[in-house]
């Protein structure tokens, strides 16, 4: 019934010759370098901004975008490009002499020493400082090349090709609409292109569901596709999406929108979570049961989610050694965990170490603390809502206790004048909600439209809808609809940041790795400071306004000093995101007229 | 006394620290959102001393001279950093003009110096020199953390005692016998003895609810900001040609934008990509290896425009009395406020007019003394 037994996926495309700082290296036409890279060992592909750290890739994502490694002559996002034969990438592993002298007073809060802000030494300092942030270099750069802009019209725009987004697009297009499905992956499929596991309350195995979903979706008349291509949002006169892969805009007329962008894992906090080797849960999966890659021999994967418990199975039937671990103390885990694999519960404090990338993590728990060898660690205690789009529109977004920040839409999945949602980006944890939201979500927009036929669809799709939560306890759900209509955000109690691994701040456990902020960094600002709000923190230290910008580290930090001020977190808030999601190339944006 | 300033802005906040240092009293700041909402979080973060007129350029001297000496008293370092400025002109009447103005600049002890476009190219060669006749390069001017700046004084004024009312509008001034008694906010009635608005493009609908009518707008700006690269345009270059500007923090962020038409008034911060595409093919002709760039962020704020683009300051002797302004800014809010703080304190509380206040009181447009500043840049 299922694709894998017990070996692992064949590599994808054809075999090539690649180098990494001279050495050659094999790779694959059809995976990214990172993934080549990772697999012949070299798992540092970029040092950090500011504190010159050694990283590697933390997820697969085009929009995440930590790393930048100098491929051919270029600064690319080495999880965005594939390998071709005689690609050369190459790592600058020095760190300068300055650097290295005053590393231990670089933090959040280096510009602003006494010293630095006389202002003779201060003119002098920041002829140096300037100079020292490790950023590519522009000029390394050849500009020879010019992108173009084309203009796309459509009914409908989908962005996302998960579950939600496939049935949303088969939907639309069955009635009638023209549909343009925006997908940042190489392939359509969102999770289902690597999660290997039947998907529950759904009976159709989940490859047949995934290749029924896309033989529907391509055979309809009215869909096109952009795989690669990542919708970059709303300026305010036109959306855009841009692909890096074609080096196009498009400029986006449709009458309406369903945005289903799913869920982001989101980093965990623990001392030196910025090694190579830290992942997101679901880029754990994506390299072994997509790109044939394996992640590590022994793995510790942190969190209790049905994402973790999915990740450790698949893992283990690949012969991956697994340690599991999370705050839950062992008897108050449901679940059977002996044939996945060891469990520690009742964790305070993850330390990873390593040298250049994660070797060992020790484990301090309630009965007292374990040392493991690993070589790579999955981040999936938590999943938040990728809700940069909405963010960007302005919308609602309100923080629950226990579910996470959750936009606020109706029941009939609309946002906002013509935009609708779908599927996790909604908050709905499991993978049958995604599918009969991506239905209503379609139904909706086509009863918008004006399409015959489609209200009473619609209300019997609402209808089984409400069933489903009431069946799930999904009371949040409702909660949600009511305050789309009220407009009232009632206070909610906040604990402990499911993502939380250490006990005390820490210089060595990030929160925003573009920008090298640490949980240190904002207990200063939290306590010394004052500030409590996350647009204040946020201009105070610069998270959300890395290249990634706020992907990984919203969420993270809002919650963060919501527990260290003790203060809800509808009241930190999270800060306002804002066109281009993904960073546009000038020569393209320069581009041609359009076409 | 009990002193109330509206707007938690870079102006209200130095406004509220100058009060402090001079133990002015009791010391309300309302500000609607965060400390620094508005426009001074989204400003480009450069300051200059170059104006058409002398009356603004000795002010921006001051004041930027105020700010450098209280960095070493603020928790945060201010980042003031003069990288210059570089005008690109194209042709003599320009040239021209800078030559003229330059003489005043001399005796302000803040001369610039004239490129040919062998020199730029020699001192910057990413720049495109092909159409370019000349430059003119203000060494005085540069950038400065706008967040910074703010913060420094904003936790300078809060340990001297300022009372900060963060999330708490201000809807109405509520005078009677001309004079101010109480203001109406979110939170209740406030009384007041002294009222200073300093709320930027949101000024305009506290004062017209008390009959003050004065020539200004909140005009949208759009600007770009680049990912982060190595650090390698020093000055803010700004083409007189295409209207286009461009400079790199010290982040190594690239930040520009371009002139392009708005109508005015408190329309919605969003931008928009045909200012994108704009700003893109103007930037990328004159520095063409900033192609490569890539554009990670784009926002917009106000300017808050006023008929002779010079801030206002001050009061009118008709007034009701304890009311006080300071905005209309024009896009020079950082490089004026250190020094607006100041003067506006003292003429607080003593009730002269320094010298240097003196040409931006809102008098000066119903007595037709407008200042004339025509050197606006974005």
């Amino acid at each position: 019934m299922s694709l894998f037994g017990d070996t692992i996926q064949e590599r994808r495309g054809s075999r090539v010759r690649i180098f990494f700082r001279g050495v050659g290296v094999e790779g694959y036409t059809l995976e990214p370098v990172s993934i080549a890279l990772y697999h012949n060992g070299f798992k540092v592909l970029s040092r950090s901004k500011k504190l010159y750290r050694v990283r590697g890739f933390y997820s697969l994502s085009p929009q995440d975008r930590l790393v930048l490694t100098r491929v051919g002559s270029e600064y690319v996002n080495p999880c965005e490009v594939f390998c071709q034969e005689g690609q050369e990438a190459h790592v600058d592993l020095s760190v300068p002499f300055l650097v290295k002298l005053f590393t231990p007073l670089l933090d959040g809060y280096f510009q602003h020493r006494r010293l630095l802000k006389n202002k003779i030494l201060w003119s002098l300092a920041a002829d140096k400082i300037k100079k020292l942030a490790n950023h590519p270099r522009i000029g390394d750069i050849e500009a020879e090349k010019t992108g173009r802009i084309l203009e796309v019209k459509s009914d409908v725009v989908v962005v996302g090709g998960g579950l939600s987004g496939l049935v949303a697009t088969y939907t639309t297009s069955k009635l009638g609409l023209r549909v343009l499905l925006i997908d940042d992956s190489p392939a359509l499929g969102g999770r289902m292109r690597y999660d290997h596991m039947d998907i529950p309350g759904i009976s159709m195995p989940r490859e047949n569901l995934l290749q029924d979903l896309l033989n529907k979706v391509n055979a309809s008349g009215n869909v096109s596709i952009l795989t690669r291509t990542v919708f970059t949002g709303f300026f305010e006169d036109h959306p855009t999406a841009y692909s890096e892969y074609d080096k196009v805009l498009y400029v986006l007329k449709a009458k309406a929108y369903i945005i289903a962008t799913g869920l982001v894992d989101v980093p965990c906090i623990f001392r030196n979570n910025d090694l190579p080797g830290v992942f997101s849960g679901s880029t754990v999966l994506e390299m072994v049961n997509y790109y044939g890659v394996e992640p590590g021999r022994r793995g510790l994967i942190i969190g209790l989610s049905q994402n973790s418990l999915r990740i450790a199975e698949q893992l283990k039937r690949l012969g991956i050694d697994i340690v599991l671990v999370s705050h839950s103390k062992p008897e108050e885990v449901r679940y059977d965990l002996s044939k996945i694999g060891e469990y520690v519960g009742s964790v305070k404090e993850i330390q990873a170490s390593g040298k250049t990338c994660v070797e060992r993590v020790n484990i301090i728990h309630d009965n007292g603390r374990d040392e493991v060898k690993v070589d790579f660690i999955a981040c999936s205690a938590f999943s938040t809502p990728d809700v940069r789009i909405l963010n960007q529109l302005d919308s609602k977004i309100v923080f629950l206790d226990n579910v996470g920040f959750i936009p606020i839409h109706d029941e009939y999945m609309h946002l906002k004048d013509n935009i609708f949602i779908a599927g996790g980006v909604s908050g709905s944890p499991y993978s049958i909600l995604h599918l009969i939201e991506g239905e209503i979500a379609a139904l909706s927009v086509a009863y918008k439209l004006g399409v015959k036929d489609a209200e009473p669809l619609m209300e019997e799709k609402i209808r089984e809808y409400r069933l489903k939560l009431s069946e799930m306890n999904l009371e949040w759900k409702n909660k949600i609809f009511e305050i789309s209509i009220s407009g009232l955000i009632e206070n909610t109690s906040f604990s402990y940041p499911p993502t939380l691994f250490i006990e005390k701040p820490r210089r060595d456990a990030f929160i925003c790795f573009c920008e090298d902020v640490t949980t240190k960094d904002i207990s200063r600002t939290v306590y010394e400071k004052g500030y409590r709000t996350l647009e204040l923190v946020k201009r105070s230290l610069g998270v959300c306004t890395g290249r990634c910008q706020g992907r990984l580290c919203m969420v993270n930090s809002a919650l963060y000093v919501s527990y260290l001020s003790n203060l809800d977190p509808n009241q930190v808030g999270l800060t306002k995101a804002r066109a281009p999601t993904t960073p546009i190339p000038l020569h393209v944006l320069a581009g041609g007229e359009g076409g | 006394m009990k002193i109330a300033i509206v707007g938690g802005g870079v102006s209200g906040l130095s406004i509220a620290y100058n009060l402090a240092v001079r133990s002015a009293g009791e010391i309300h700041l309302f500000e609607k959102n965060w400390i620094m909402y508005g426009s001074s979080t989204r400003s480009g973060a450069r300051f200059r001393v170059h104006f058409w007129t002398e009356e603004n350029s000795r002010f921006a001297i001051e004041s930027i001279k105020r700010l450098e000496k209280l960095a070493g008293k603020m928790e945060w370092n201010p980042i003031i950093y003069r990288g210059g400025y570089l005008w690109l002109l194209f042709n003599e009447h320009q040239i021209e003009r800078f030559k003229e103005t330059n003489k005043m600049w001399s005796k302000l002890g803040v001369q610039g110096i004239f490129l040919e476009p062998e020199d730029i190219r020699e001192r910057y060669p990413y720049i495109n020199v092909d159409d370019v006749l000349g430059g003119f390069y203000g060494p005085q001017d540069g950038s400065l953390h706008h967040d910074y700046v703010c913060f420094g004084y904003y936790s300078l004024a809060k340990k001297l005692g300022v009372i900060f009312h963060e999330f708490t509008p201000v809807n109405e001034i509520i005078v009677s016998d001309n004079k101010v008694k109480q203001l109406k906010t979110m939170s209740g009635l406030v009384d007041v003895d002294v009222v200073v608005l300093a709320a930027g493009a949101w000024t305009n609908e506290l004062l017209e609810k008390i009959g003050i009518h004065l020539p200004t707008e909140p005009l949208r700006k759009e600007v770009c900001l680049t990912e982060p690269y190595h650090y390698f345009i020093d000055p803010l270059i700004i083409d007189m040609g295409s209207g286009a500007y461009v400079g790199q923090t010290l982040k190594g962020e690239i930040l520009g934008s371009i002139d392009y038409p708005t109508p005015p008034g408190l329309i919605k911060l969003e931008t928009k990509l045909e200012f994108v595409i704009k700003w893109a093919r103007a930037i990328t002709k004159r520095i063409p290896i900033l192609k490569n760039a890539r554009v990670m962020r784009t926002w917009a704020g106000y300017y808050m425009m006023s008929a002779d683009n010079s801030h206002i300051m001050g009061r009118g002797p008709e007034w009701p009395e304890g009311l006080y302004v300071a905005y209309g800014y024009s896009g020079h809010g950082f490089m004026m406020a250190p020094l607006v703080g100041e003067l506006l304190a003292e003429n607080i509380l003593t009730g002269k007019i320094p010298e240097l206040m003196k040409p931006f009181l809102p008098t000066r447009f119903r007595e037709n003394k407008l200042i004339q500043e025509k050197l606006v840049i974005g």
